[in-house]
């Protein structure tokens, strides 16, 4: 009992600490990689190649003054940061980025919890971080973040009904909705393959889930200033930015999981290739943010309810019929 | 309870007790797809394509009157009394689709979901009145519920018809958390939610919660949201203001349809499976039957409004289906259904007259209805057709032989007295005596007033067809009520 | 463990109910409300039913709740004293029907305790009654008819609701 704690307690430490860092290099990779596309150079003052510049970023904004604006509601004021980041986060629990390992003398399977519903805790929890934004938008009690939180309230429950249904492809393939079992159908075709249709408007709802651009809508900087964290500074402001790569990296994690194999991968060790395709992902994020347009809100909502959704319907008839008939 | 292997054929699931139900509810998409379609001009051929669904229904119910099935592991059954309140439903759609074909243009409301709600509320009233399962029952009162909020709040430019719908929907969700709650009680004490398994459970001396504060709680919450439904004191707060604001052809609907459900299932629950309970309830049925009653009839006096006037009479008539109810027995149930198809003739006839009589010309709102009682002074003299028929539902509904009413409040006073309770026979006796005075009203209005608004009728040709089918019915059922008494008898018969 | 997370999840569901009706800032009412769904789910977590848990808080915790706080921004609701007005008859009656349901509550309880027997509820609805998969085969077999009703009164609630507000062409 107490060694399966321990187990679990490491595992919970080690990946934690392996995603805080993540996030800190992801922010230098995004300014790398829209730098070269906008042909320009990027950070490259602190340490070699600029590597230590998101250290410096972190240390700086632990040092800022943090101001909570006098007409803010304080509680949730407080509470909306922790919201968000803690959301983000805790989605990674499920998320298996490796086979069995033994380490002396002991069978440890690489991720913190195998749970039979696993798929399901995952939307459970990201749709829980809507709520960071929401009551982050209404504590501040000003009008940008209270329109950036109506909007990212309207478009989470838009998007997320499409990331669900377009999961349920996958479900019906794997049979199960433990991710560890979805990995697992996947030793002989990614259900990218069988799912083209799943995995794409899976990818496209993901990016409103995040707010990554072309779906930003409730930070939109040219309009709304920032949106729903307009009124934060210093270390909550970081904690909303860590919420939100931290999520970048936990639905990369997850079009991994479903739809492209997991840790499957010939040659390197699993946690290497979990690695490599999350990355590439993260890369992908990044490359549309440096290509494509922002998104009119009112289109936002129209393509999610009349395209994404009765595409993500039919996939699953299709999907359904395509069984019944092979079965 | 049967449990079922995925894939297995539809009709060895018992598909023939969903046939009805299902054709409504599929004529009421159809409407709705081609509503779609439909040109602005074509949209007078709306109506018809929903009759047309009610027909259908109709014939597959006609086609299995003598069939008896239980469907799809005990959830919903078919006997004589699901297809005799069937028949009642569709008759009371079928007539006030009728009476809409010209009221609904007219007031600019002709549009595919007006027809396809009224087919959906039909179908949950079918529902309502075939199933043997708690939940199978609940889901059907919603839809029935849900299409009425809607179709009450249609005229949505018109303050009192959203006021109507509001009031309706807030209290009518009320009501149905109260009998939801019921529902749950029932499932916790008895693991099960089919019919069958209450009347076991509850039916048993060993089942140590068959009479009980549990039991008692759990038929009271269902009790509350049927009389809801039915419209019973006091739990009526809603229907003077969602009688008034709703459109006309809606009321109509809504009294005649809604309350015949909530008495089908009243029937099926408390009847049927916890009889054992009926001890309990009947003494709390009995007080409910006397104020509803006494104030639907006392307050209906005060009346100018001649839609708020029909519905507190509507009121009354609850009553009367309660003291039936309280009656209990093969003999009160039996009453309880002839009542209900009497109630459809009468009650739709005099709705249907209300919403053919129009403000004539020379007014500045000329072609608005007419809901003033003021307004029908004199209506024989330039409507002679049109006041007679209303006479005739008047003289129905206050029990005035040789019409429909007189046989329906026969019988349930009859039962009445036969189950023992001849104090509340004789309460509904006086409260008929109250009532004809605002019925006989109207009449003495139309044929001994002077006309002081001018008003003209609606020549609408489905409307007085379907007008017609209610006089007929009326005095069909006021002449020849033993056959139908008889059908009423036989339809009680199949669900003991 | 079970029965002290149980103790701790239900004191949280009851706390921040109340906590819901007492607020007067509507937003803080609805966030009692999440964590009130998230209590209850956790208790749905302890009795095995990990489907209807996560859905508790996949469908009421992560959209319906949402949904409020759109209406409550939208509308900007302040307080909601300047709405409501309850006199104390009012909340006395309030109070007694609490404790109907209570007694009811605790009533049914003990009523499916003891008329199955802890043994026979069990095996009626067996250990892994909560499952996705068992959920599923209820759903789909059992009652596939009210599954299917179901989607006939969504569809109805769907076309009202776009007829009530629908611009008029």
């Amino acid at each position: 009992m107490l060694e399966l704690v321990l187990i679990a307690l490491v595992k919970s430490v080690v990946v934690l600490v392996a995603l805080l860092l993540m996030v800190a290099y992801l922010t230098l990779m995004e300014r790398v990689v829209i730098a070269r596309i906008q042909v320009r150079v990027g950070p490259n003052r602190v340490g070699p190649f600029g590597l230590l510049q998101p250290i410096a970023d972190g240390i700086k904004l632990l040092l800022k003054e943090d101001v909570i604006p006098a007409q803010a509601d304080k509680y949730l004021y407080v509470l909306a940061p922790a919201l968000s980041f803690g959301a983000a986060f805790a989605t990674f629990a499920v998320i298996p980025f490796g086979d069995t390992v033994v380490l002396w003398g002991r069978r440890i399977s690489l991720g913190i919890a195998d749970v039979n519903v696993g798929l399901l805790y995952v939307f459970a929890i990201s749709s829980l971080g809507v709520y960071g934004i929401v009551f982050g938008a209404w504590a501040s009690n000003s009008k940008y973040p209270l329109l950036g939180g109506l909007r990212s309230a309207a478009q989470m429950v838009s998007y997320e009904l499409c990331l669900v249904f377009s999961v349920v492809g996958v479900l019906m393939l794997s049979d199960s909705t433990s991710l560890a079992d979805v990995v697992a159908g996947q030793a002989k075709v990614w259900y990218a393959v069988l799912q083209p249709v799943g995995f794409l408007v899976f990818l496209m709802a993901s990016f409103a889930e995040v707010n990554r651009l072309p779906f930003d809508l409730p930070e939109a900087e040219n309009e709304l200033v920032g949106g729903f964290h307009t009124e934060y500074s210093s270390m909550k402001f970081a904690m909303f930015f860590l919420g939100e790569y931290g999520s970048m990296i936990t639905t990369s994690a997850m079009i991994t999981t479903l739809y492209l194999g997991g840790w499957r991968g010939p040659f390197f060790p699993p946690v290497v290739w979990f690695l490599i395709k999350v990355v590439a992902f993260l890369f992908f994020f990044i490359w549309v943010r440096g290509t494509l347009p922002r998104f009119r809100y009112d289109q936002l909502m129209k393509f999610g309810w009349k395209v994404l959704l009765p595409v993500s319907i039919a996939n699953i008839l299709v999907t359904g019929l395509v069984l019944a008939w092979t079965s | 309870m049967n449990e079922y292997a995925l894939g297995q054929g539809l009709w060895e699931m018992g598909f023939a007790a969903a046939v009805p139900f299902t054709l409504v509810a599929l004529s009421a998409m159809a409407v709705l797809l081609a509503d779609l379609w439909l040109l602005p001009s074509q949209k007078r051929a709306l109506p018809w394509a929903a009759l047309a669904g009610v027909l259908l229904s109709a014939a597959s119910v006609a086609f299995l009157w003598n069939e008896e099935a239980t469907g799809f592991g005990g959830a919903i059954r078919l006997d004589r009394f699901s297809a005799f309140f069937a028949m009642v439903f569709l008759l009371g759609t079928g007539l006030v689709v009728l009476l809409s074909s010209a009221y609904a243009r007219r007031e600019g409301v002709e549009r595919g979901e007006y027809y396809a709600l009224l087919l959906f509320g039909t179908s949950g009233a079918m529902l309502m009145a075939s199933a043997v399962e708690l939940v199978t029952f609940f889901l059907g009162l919603e839809i029935l519920s849900v299409s009425l909020y809607v179709l009450s709040g249609f005229f949505r430019q018109r303050p009192a018809s959203a006021e109507a719908a509001a009031k309706y929907f807030i209290l009518g969700a009320f009501a149905s958390a109260f009998l939801l709650y019921g529902i749950a009680l029932f499932y916790g004490a008895s693991g099960s939610t089919t019919y069958a398994a209450l009347r076991e459970s509850f039916g048993s001396a060993a089942f140590p919660y068959s009479h009980g504060l549990l039991a008692l709680a759990a038929s009271g919450l269902l009790l509350i949201g049927l009389a809801f439904k039915l419209g019973a004191v006091p739990f009526h707060m809603w229907v003077p203001d969602t009688y008034e604001g709703a459109p006309t052809t809606i009321t109509a609907y809504m009294s005649v349809v809604s309350k015949a459900a909530a008495a089908a299932a009243f029937i099926r629950v408390f009847g049927a499976s916890l009889s054992s309970l009926q001890q309990d309830t009947s003494a709390v049925l009995w007080v409910l039957a006397v104020v509803t009653m006494t104030l639907g009839n006392v307050v209906a006096i005060a009346q100018t409004n001649i839609k708020r006037m029909l519905a507190y009479s509507s009121i009354a008539h609850a009553g009367y289906l309660l003291v039936a109810l309280t009656a209990a027995g093969e003999a009160g149930y039996s009453s309880v259904l002839f009542y209900v198809l009497a109630y459809v003739f009468m009650t739709l006839g005099a709705f249907g007259v209300v919403s053919l009589v129009r403000k004539g010309e020379g007014g500045a709102d000329a072609g608005a209805e007419a809901l003033d009682i003021s307004h029908y002074s004199g209506l024989a003299g330039r409507h002679g057709l049109l006041a007679a028929a209303m006479a005739v539902f008047m003289v129905s509904l206050s029990g005035i032989p040789p019409t429909a009413g007189f046989f329906a409040k026969f019988y349930v006073f009859s039962a009445a007295v036969r189950a023992g309770e001849v104090g509340l026979a004789i309460i509904g006796v006086l409260n008929s005596l109250v009532s004809v005075y605002f019925y006989m009203r109207i009449v003495f209005l139309m044929y001994m007033k002077e006309e002081t608004v001018p008003v003209r009728g609606s020549r609408s040709r489905a409307g007085w067809v379907a007008l017609a089918a209610c006089v007929l019915g009326t005095l069909l059922l006021g002449v020849l009520p033993s056959s139908f008494a008889r059908l009423a008898t036989e339809s009680i018969a199949s669900i003991f | 463990m079970t029965t002290l997370l149980f103790v701790l999840g239900s004191i949280a569901a009851i706390v921040s109910a109340l906590s819901v009706v007492t607020r007067r800032n509507p937003v803080h009412s609805a966030l009692s409300l999440i964590v009130c769904l998230l209590s209850v789910a956790l208790l749905f977590l302890l009795l095995g039913a990990q489907f209807v848990a996560a859905i508790q808080v996949i469908v009421y915790a992560g959209a319906i709740v949402v949904l409020f706080l759109f209406v409550v921004m939208l509308l900007n609701v302040k307080d909601e004293s300047a709405v409501f007005h309850s006199g104390i008859a009012q909340k006395l009656a309030a109070l007694a029907l609490v404790f109907v349901i209570l007694v009811q509550v605790v009533l049914v309880a003990v009523a499916g305790a003891t008329w199955l027997g802890k043994e026979q509820w069990l095996a009626a609805t067996g250990l892994s009654f909560g499952t996705v998969q068992s959920v599923g085969r209820e759903l789909f077999a059992r009652y596939l008819f009210q599954f299917e009703v179901v989607s006939v009164l969504l569809l109805v609630a769907i076309v009202g609701a776009v007829t009530l507000v629908k611009k008029k062409q």
